[in-house]
């Protein structure tokens, strides 16, 4: 390659560097300035960020990611299923471009489609009153997990794909002609294969939720004691803006994912070993 | 049994996630919608924000900030990966690394870091659509990045490049003719990818701007308080606009793999 | 060991619109090996794939002894089976994999410890136990998989191109220890290989397949000194094939009159090894190529339209351009 066009490149990612470092490490890593007060170490913010009301907003954030993301990956690991044994290749392509989409499909748009359907006057909760039937309440708790799991559900459907894919037909083959049935291969040898991968995607759509912020901002206008929600309060708040306290919690939600983060590559190397066949 | 079972899954999930954009559609033509199925339907409220100045100028702010990420992704990443795949392997971990990142720093995380960083000298960027467009590029530098690395890595740019100077070309032609062509689709999906993020980008833009300067999506939660037709008609638009993308993006690549981090 | 033998009934499958068998009769005896022989695509494999019961039959009828099994389900049928990928269960150890069908047969602990014991023994792999099957070399995978589909004590063996993923080398190796434990166990086996020296090596009887039927049915030799198509002339070695002309004294073949011993239906063939060099012989050519080949070697000759192949000494010394005079003794002629 001729110097200028290698240089140049070189330039380039040097400037990209910079770049990520000040739009991307920086903003992240001087959050730990919360810990110096006048150049002496102080843990007041902590104490601050750990009162009873960021408890429960802790709390509260992890059992929403904790609980929606296991809905998610149960519906959306029979989903995978579902396409890796559909024999039809027209409505896999389908599925999984769909799923792709939705996937990533999250924010105000969302929000105001679900209060559509299942607010006050939504049109499913209409039809559930005219048959008498429950309705479901889209700014309670639970609804919140309805929302999620637009995205949760073609999420896992989407990250579990390559896992089944992993799994050879040939392998079912073999277990049924030792007299196994397909149940009993799923138990003996299809689960615990796609084990580390179910376990490694579970961890994606969890932080996938704890970190959300749009879609539950757009849902209750912000009214709703979690993590991320109290976090915007400190920055954008009409309230109070109070910087320390926001990036205290901020590095508090950050433990979490990064926490997340390792047990994501661990089980992707487990994975790795296990279908690496 | 399994047959069954098949079938109700995808359809469920198919239900699932066209349900909300059909009921968004209807309400956005509704006149009243209170029994089963709306009284009557209009177009009123497609041509009350068509014709609503707010409206345009959002959806003009939201396609800068789309079209300003994409260029900006591309602009970095092509050379950057470039050199890095011909010349300096070694470095891929620390991109890589660099990639994860927002994993662990999400919209709410990183705003909250860059309003302390750049709210005073020597760079106060805070409350401009500069540090708006760093940040949304930030954020969705993984997806592109995964597009962008796969095309260099599914090309063998290495390889391309000996054989092409082998016959003869000089460098020059060898970047334009044989390189470049090969990792376009790739390059093309990501910029595809990151448009789509950076269009639906809703909490950077909230906490760093706000309504300084409204994108569609902060638009949307403020119509949505006094006219909720209007707002189903955006999240219409917000779908198609987002099925288009990704289905574009999709067919641009050859294997339907999709990956997410 | 119940021996049993395997017969099939006028086979008939289709997937979606396109025949992939058609009509495949066959018996296979108890405690023969019978190998299915043809190129990709032949029908071959489906022909397996429904007597293992992976695949239902579209018509026809599947006998595993006396017993009609077409319908019986692939986890009732008692078959074991290998596959050309191993297919072995990543998550179990050798043992675990070995003892999988024993497990799912409820048999007690010790007897599958003591079975999988004497199956690791069989295939010369004791002290494998708990060896992950991700440590071992292709070969050592295949016999695991032998002896996974050996240890229930299965009616039939079925082998889809066991040998296939292998290197020529151990390939070579397993495929006299695969007949070997065959003949020792007695088991009814179908191999299913596009592999001819495989089909020859092993088989009692070698079935040759071509786009979904079957072609000939005989033993190796039968197959090599009499096929009875083209097809199977070339592709179970090789053939120089010719259609002859009539002529008033004889037939005419690559512009030489020759006499044939019998009245050619169609085409006449004769094997490169048959092909003489002789000063006198009655077709005269000229040299293309020569390929040595160690003990022999092979010879390419224009004579007239055609391009002969033939097998010669290595004592004659030849090249390129060489005038040479080539002899087929009359029995050499193969009609097909």
């Amino acid at each position: 390659m001729s110097l200028g066009l290698r240089w140049a490149s070189v330039g380039i990612a040097l400037l990209f560097v910079l770049f990520l470092l000040l739009f991307e490490v920086l903003p992240g890593l001087l959050l730990v300035r919360v810990f110096w007060n006048d150049g002496q170490l102080s843990l007041a913010s902590w104490a601050e960020a750990t009162r009873p009301l960021f408890q429960r907003a802790l709390r509260n954030s992890l059992e929403l990611a904790f609980i929606s993301a296991l809905q998610g990956a149960v519906l959306g690991t029979l989903t995978a299923w579902a396409l890796w044994s559909s024999a039809n290749p027209l409505v896999k392509r389908f599925t999984t471009g769909l799923s792709a989409v939705a996937a990533n499909f999250a924010g105000p748009p969302l929000a105001f489609a679900f209060i559509v359907l299942l607010g006050g006057n939504g049109f499913l909760n209409l039809i559930l009153k005219g048959l008498g039937l429950p309705t479901v309440d889209i700014y309670s708790k639970e609804g919140l997990y309805w929302v999620y799991l637009y995205f949760q559900w073609p999420l896992m459907t989407v990250l579990m794909l390559p896992a089944f894919g992993a799994i050879q037909r040939e392998w079912l083959e073999a277990a049924r002609s030792l007299g196994s049935s397909q149940w009993g291969f799923w138990w003996r040898v299809g689960l615990p294969v796609l084990l580390p991968s179910m376990l490694g995607s579970y961890i994606l759509l969890f932080a996938n939720a704890f970190g959300a912020y749009a879609t539950v901002y757009a849902l209750t206008q912000g009214q709703r004691n979690l993590l991320p929600l109290q976090i915007g309060f400190q920055v954008g708040g009409d309230i109070g803006y109070n910087p320390v306290l926001a990036s205290t919690l901020a590095l508090m939600m950050a433990l979490v994912l990064a926490l997340s983060l390792v047990l994501y590559r661990l089980s992707r190397r487990w994975a790795a070993r296990m279908e690496g066949v | 049994m399994t047959q069954l079972l098949r079938r109700a899954l995808l359809l469920a999930l198919g239900l699932y996630l066209f349900l909300p954009i059909l009921a968004s559609l209807a309400y956005s033509v509704a006149t009243s919608w209170t029994a089963l199925l709306p009284e009557g339907y209009t177009l009123k409220h497609w041509a009350n924000l068509l014709e609503n100045q707010r409206f345009w100028l959002s959806l003009g702010r939201t396609a800068l900030l789309s079209f300003s990420v994409v260029a900006l992704s591309i602009f970095f990443l092509v050379p950057t990966l470039f050199v890095v795949r011909m010349y300096y392997p070694n470095v891929a971990g620390v991109l890589e690394f660099l990639t994860l990142w927002p994993f662990v720093f999400p919209g709410v995380i990183l705003a909250v870091g860059l309003i302390s960083l750049y709210s005073g000298p020597p760079l106060q960027l805070a409350q401009t659509p500069f540090l708006l467009i760093a940040a949304v590029t930030v954020i969705s530098l993984p997806y592109a990045y995964r597009a962008v690395d796969n095309a260099f890595a599914a090309a063998d740019i290495k390889t391309l490049a000996e054989a092409a100077r082998s016959l003869g070309a000089d460098d020059a032609k060898t970047l334009a003719w044989v390189i470049l062509p090969t990792v376009l689709p790739g390059v093309l999906s990501g910029g595809v990818l990151a448009f789509s993020a950076a269009f639906g980008e809703f909490a950077l833009t909230q906490l760093l701007i706000g309504t300084l300067w409204e994108t569609l999506p902060v638009y949307q939660v403020q119509l949505a308080r006094t006219d909720g037709n209007g707002s189903a008609a955006i999240t219409v638009l917000s779908f198609l606009a987002a099925w288009g993308l990704g289905f574009w993006a999709l067919s641009l690549r050859k294997d339907a793999k999709v990956s997410v981090i | 060991m119940q021996k049993v033998g395997i017969r099939l009934e006028n086979l008939h499958k289709h997937f979606q619109g396109k025949t992939a068998v058609e009509g495949v009769g066959l018996e296979v005896a108890p405690g023969e090996l019978v190998s299915l022989l043809g190129p990709s695509g032949c029908g071959k494999t489906t022909t397996l794939r429904m007597i293992a019961g992976f695949e239902q039959p579209d018509g026809g009828r599947v006998y595993f002894g006396e017993q009609d099994v077409t319908t019986l389900p692939a986890e009732e049928r008692r078959v074991g089976v290998v596959f050309q990928s191993y297919a072995l269960f990543p998550n179990l150890s050798v043992a675990g994999n070995i003892g999988f069908g024993l497990r799912v047969a409820r048999w007690s602990a010790e007897r599958i410890q003591r079975r999988v014991g004497e199956m690791l023994e069989l295939v010369g792999l004791l002290g494998f136990e708990n060896r992950p099957v991700q440590s071992l070399s292709g070969g050592q995978r295949q016999r695991v998989a032998l002896a996974r589909a050996l240890a229930p004590e299965p009616r039939v063996l079925l082998l889809d191109e066991p040998l296939s993923a292998l290197d020529a080398k151990i390939r070579a190796g397993l495929r006299t220890e695969l007949r070997r434990l065959q003949l020792e166990l007695g088991i009814t086996t179908l191999l299913v290989t596009h592999d001819q020296e495989e089909a020859m090596s092993m088989s009692d009887r070698v079935v040759v397949m071509n786009q979904g039927r079957i072609e000939q049915v005989g033993t190796p030799r039968e197959l090599y000194t009499r096929p009875t198509t083209p097809f199977v002339a070339t592709f179970v070695g090789s053939m120089n094939l010719f259609t002859p002309e009539k002529t008033p004294g004889g037939y005419r073949i690559s512009g030489h009159e020759v006499a044939l011993p019998v009245a050619p239906a169609g085409q006449v063939g004769v094997r490169p090894e048959r092909v003489e060099l002789n000063a006198h012989g009655p077709f005269s050519g000229t040299v293309e190529l020569v390929t040595y080949l160690g003990a022999e070697q092979q010879v390419l000759v224009r004579v007239g339209p055609d391009l002969w192949t033939v097998l010669a000494p290595n004592q004659v010394l030849l090249q390129r351009g060489d005038p040479v005079r080539l002899h087929v003794p009359e029995d050499a002629w193969i009609l097909v």
